[in-house]
């Protein structure tokens, strides 16, 4: 099942905090990895997550720098790693907090109706 | 690829206003590419179908350009507006930080080479003296009335020391200290009579009758002094008489070694006998009054208690100057005048009237035993100790030309006790006598090798040493500026002359490599050399500044330097190298040592000879140096120093046209960073420095050694002589205090 745009996009954000929040990742491997989480159902178009990181770094929820790719990944290669910064968690954590919140409301008001 | 080189074009195409950023951008979007085409390659595709796939997994291009740099353009505005603030702060404020020390450096070197001036030598050449003449005010930041600053000071629109001496004493016409003050500078320029011994004088009647007037107005104002009624009897009696010397007679005179001398007296020619009576009636009324003094002491006393006490050295220097150029103007000679009377009296001692003769070398003994009890400087009670010693020289030789044998043995008896008793002082302990090489470069200045003088000179010596590195810190930043400053000649030329394309891109670092090249190329060697240098304090006698290891802390502070700056620049071409490599820029292949073997080989050679001389000096041989060798030493190493950063500037241009953007991009992108390590290194180390000193400093207090000179040494015990000799009661005239 496809999900709206507006809902994967909207989502981008606290993803990216999510995945950060347990070591540093590069673009394309965010990418591959939501792709795999989410057996494909919420297909990300490759280029949408680096305006995103921009946006995210320029917000200072992330920091980036340029490191050698690990050996076994790709040896001699550079890449922009992203990390998640102090503001950044707390952010993720209003951030889940926020989406809990909203998705009870709405189970409540979607699920508990048609119940 | 040049598919994913042209999508990558157009899709960063509207960052280009900030290049850096774009560049970065691209870097990032072109390494996505190429993970995603090697996936789709993995998966069974060809290089073509591969690309071709990337691109289109990558999203709809307009979108994502669009994306871009809306998430973009906030940072692009405000990384232009840092970059502008940057470019218009970083470099006048580096420039500032340089001026500051500048100043500052200017300042003490101004004091030393005019205290250096005052002991009779030059001490250090540098231009830096005169622009410290134009620019340092030194009484800057101590709070003070107008009526304090024209005391110190003077008229602001005087041009000459006499000029500014007059104005004081014409706001207080009745002040005698500012009339002794202003006189003492009028005898010390305005030289009316020319006369060398056996000569006869030349004599400006103008010039003298003004001297005379404004001798005769102090009378007014200080009646009791005798000062003003010797000056006078000095000046008529030069004016009129020539004083030779005659072999025919000497009597003995003993040295500080022990060794006896013939020491021969003069005799007198009268050319002007109305004149020569002028004088001698004015040196008995002179002798009759109680106070004998031209305030000197009193002067820099009263300029001194305005002051607060010093916390730069530059002002502890300044009072020292303002001591001396207070002081010397007004110290008391004369002997002149002294010897004149003694010659006369062999005149009348010839003509029979043996009792006028006798008075004479009475009248001495009483100028001295005046001048001895009031002396407060230590160069007015070793005159007043001469003229005591020729009074009796004399004494001996009249009273054996009258024929007065016991006489002439008493006198000559005296006299040997006066030798005895002043040798003896002279060979009092003196604690840095035989550390003379080791004390302070102004120390030797300031304090003669007198027995028993005790002060605490260490922290003198630490302030000292303080400033000398603030002065090698100074031509560490002026070296970082001047790289700095020919780089952005290169770029601005770069930039007037080529088209936009090939224009150098301003490549930012980051904070984080700017902390590592402060850490590792400024503070890590300076900490070590802090730390040999307490090291070298704590096992060595040699603290500060001093005769014998001033040459080698030149040396030191050289290479020191020139460390420092080779670090900070080869760790800064190395982050802006791997800054170049992150951006895809192309960069050349680092320059090993082994590319470059002159350079090495004179860089190893100039290492081992200043190793060598800074260990030789340690283990001991330092008497076969001497200040060329160690000014040679540190012209070569800084010599070095330009050669090698002249060989990579030029070196630069004649690489290969790949990496031509990669350099000029490099001499642009350095500049910021040595403006700031300027600033960091300026403020920081300055500000560590300059406390060091001010802490020195105010141990040091507020006393100038001169004017407890006398007190701290042995030499009170002369002055305590002189205050024995002195025992009639209408002496015991107090002085005017300092008000």
């Amino acid at each position: 099942m496809d999900f709206s745009q507006d809902l994967v996009r909207g989502s981008i954000v606290p993803i990216v905090l999510s995945l950060l929040k347990d070591r540093p990742m590069y673009g394309y491997e965010m990418v591959k990895l939501v792709n795999a989480r989410s057996s494909g159902r919420l297909e990300w178009r490759e280029g949408t997550l680096y305006p995103a990181l921009h946006h995210l770094e320029a917000a200072g929820l992330v920091s980036s720098r340029w490191q050698d790719a690990l050996a076994d990944q790709a040896p001699g290669r550079q890449r922009k790693y992203y990390s998640i910064t102090r503001k950044g968690r707390g952010e993720l954590a209003r951030r889940t907090n926020e989406w809990r919140q909203f998705s009870l409301a709405v189970n409540a008001m979607l699920l508990g109706g048609m119940a | 690829m040049s598919a994913w080189n042209d999508l990558v074009g157009r899709l960063t195409r509207r960052l280009a206003v900030d290049e850096e950023l774009r560049l970065d951008v691209a870097r990032e979007l072109r390494c996505h590419l190429e993970d995603s085409t090697a996936e789709f390659r993995a998966a069974g595709q060809d290089d073509k179908q591969a690309a071709a796939s990337a691109i289109k997994a990558l999203g709809d291009e307009k979108e994502l350009a669009e994306q871009l740099w809306q998430a973009n353009r906030r940072r692009i505005r405000l990384r232009g507006v840092l970059r502008w603030t940057a470019r218009a702060t970083l470099a006048p404020l580096a420039v500032v930080v340089v001026l500051v020390f500048l100043v500052s450096s200017a300042g003490i070197v101004m004091i030393y080479q005019s205290l250096g001036e005052i002991g009779g030598g030059k001490i250090i050449g540098w231009p830096l003296a005169g622009l410290g003449r134009l620019v340092c005010d030194p009484y800057a930041g101590i709070h003070l009335t107008e009526e304090q600053r024209f005391l110190l000071e003077g008229d602001p629109n005087a041009k000459t020391e006499l000029e500014r001496a007059k104005s004081i004493s014409d706001r207080w016409p009745d002040n005698p200290i500012y009339y002794g003050n202003y006189i003492a500078y009028l005898l010390n320029q305005q030289k009316p009579i020319q006369d060398k011994p056996g000569e006869k004088p030349l004599v400006d009647e103008e010039k003298l009758a003004e001297v005379i007037a404004a001798l005769r107005h102090g009378e007014q104002v200080d009646p009791n002094n005798a000062f003003y009624n010797l000056e006078i009897a000095s000046l008529l009696v030069r004016a009129s008489t020539i004083l030779r010397d005659d072999p025919s007679t000497t009597f003995d005179a003993i040295g500080r070694d022990g060794k006896i001398t013939p020491s021969t007296v003069d005799k007198i020619e009268i050319l002007d006998a109305k004149r020569f009576d002028q004088s001698l009636e004015e040196f008995r009324r002179g002798l009759a009054k109680p106070l004998l003094t031209s305030y000197g002491m009193e002067m820099l006393r009263l300029r001194l208690n305005m002051l607060p006490a010093p916390f730069r050295m530059v002002q502890y220097l300044n009072r020292l100057l303002m001591a001396y150029n207070t002081l010397l103007p007004g110290l008391q000679d004369d002997r002149t005048l002294a010897k004149s009377l003694l010659a006369y009296a062999r005149q009348l001692a010839a003509r029979g009237q043996a009792d006028q003769a006798l008075q004479s070398p009475q009248d001495v003994k009483r100028l001295a035993g005046k001048l001895g009890t009031q002396s407060d400087f230590l160069i007015d009670l070793l005159v007043a100790r001469a003229l005591d010693n020729l009074a009796l020289g004399y004494q001996e030789v009249l009273d054996k030309a009258l024929g007065r044998s016991e006489a002439a043995q008493a006198a000559r008896r005296q006299r040997m006790e006066d030798y005895e008793f002043f040798n003896r002082i002279w060979a009092g302990r003196n604690e840095h006598e035989a550390g003379i090489a080791h004390v302070g470069l102004l120390e030797s200045i300031i304090l003669p090798t007198l027995p028993g003088y005790k002060a605490d000179l260490k922290p003198l010596r630490i302030a000292e040493l303080f400033v000398a590195v603030q002065v090698g810190l100074l031509g560490l930043l002026a070296g970082l500026i001047v790289v700095a400053a020919v780089l952005g000649l290169v770029t601005v030329c770069q930039f007037i002359f080529l088209p936009k394309v090939d224009r150098p891109v301003l490549l930012f670092v980051g904070w984080q490599r700017m902390g590592k090249i402060c850490l590792l190329a400024v503070v890590a060697p300076l900490a070590i050399y802090a730390a040999y240098s307490f090291l070298a304090a704590a096992f060595g006698s040699d603290v500060g500044l001093t005769w014998l290891n001033s040459g080698r802390l030149i040396v030191e502070l050289t290479a020191m330097a020139c460390l420092v700056l080779a670090l900070m620049i080869l760790m800064a071409c190395s982050a802006v190298r791997q800054r170049g490599l992150e951006l895809g820029l192309a960069v050349p292949p680092p320059l090993t040592w082994r590319k470059r073997p002159v350079m090495l080989g004179l860089t190893a050679l100039v290492v081992l000879a200043a190793g060598a001389y800074v260990v030789a000096w340690w283990v001991g041989f330092r008497g076969i140096f001497d200040r060329r060798l160690d000014l040679l030493l540190a012209t070569v190493i800084v010599g070095l120093m330009v050669l090698w950063g002249l060989r990579e500037l030029i070196a630069g241009f004649w690489q290969d046209r790949t990496y031509l953007r990669f350099q000029r991009s490099l001499r642009r992108s350095l500049i910021p960073i040595l403006a700031a390590a300027v600033i960091v290194v300026g403020i920081g180390l300055g500000g560590l420095l300059a406390t060091g000193e001010g802490f020195a400093v105010s141990r040091m207090g507020k006393g100038l050694p001169m004017p407890d000179e006398i007190k701290n040494s042995d030499f009170r015990l002369l002055q305590e002589r002189f205050v024995e000799q002195e025992k009639s009661p209408q002496e015991q005239v107090s002085r005017p205090g300092p008000g």
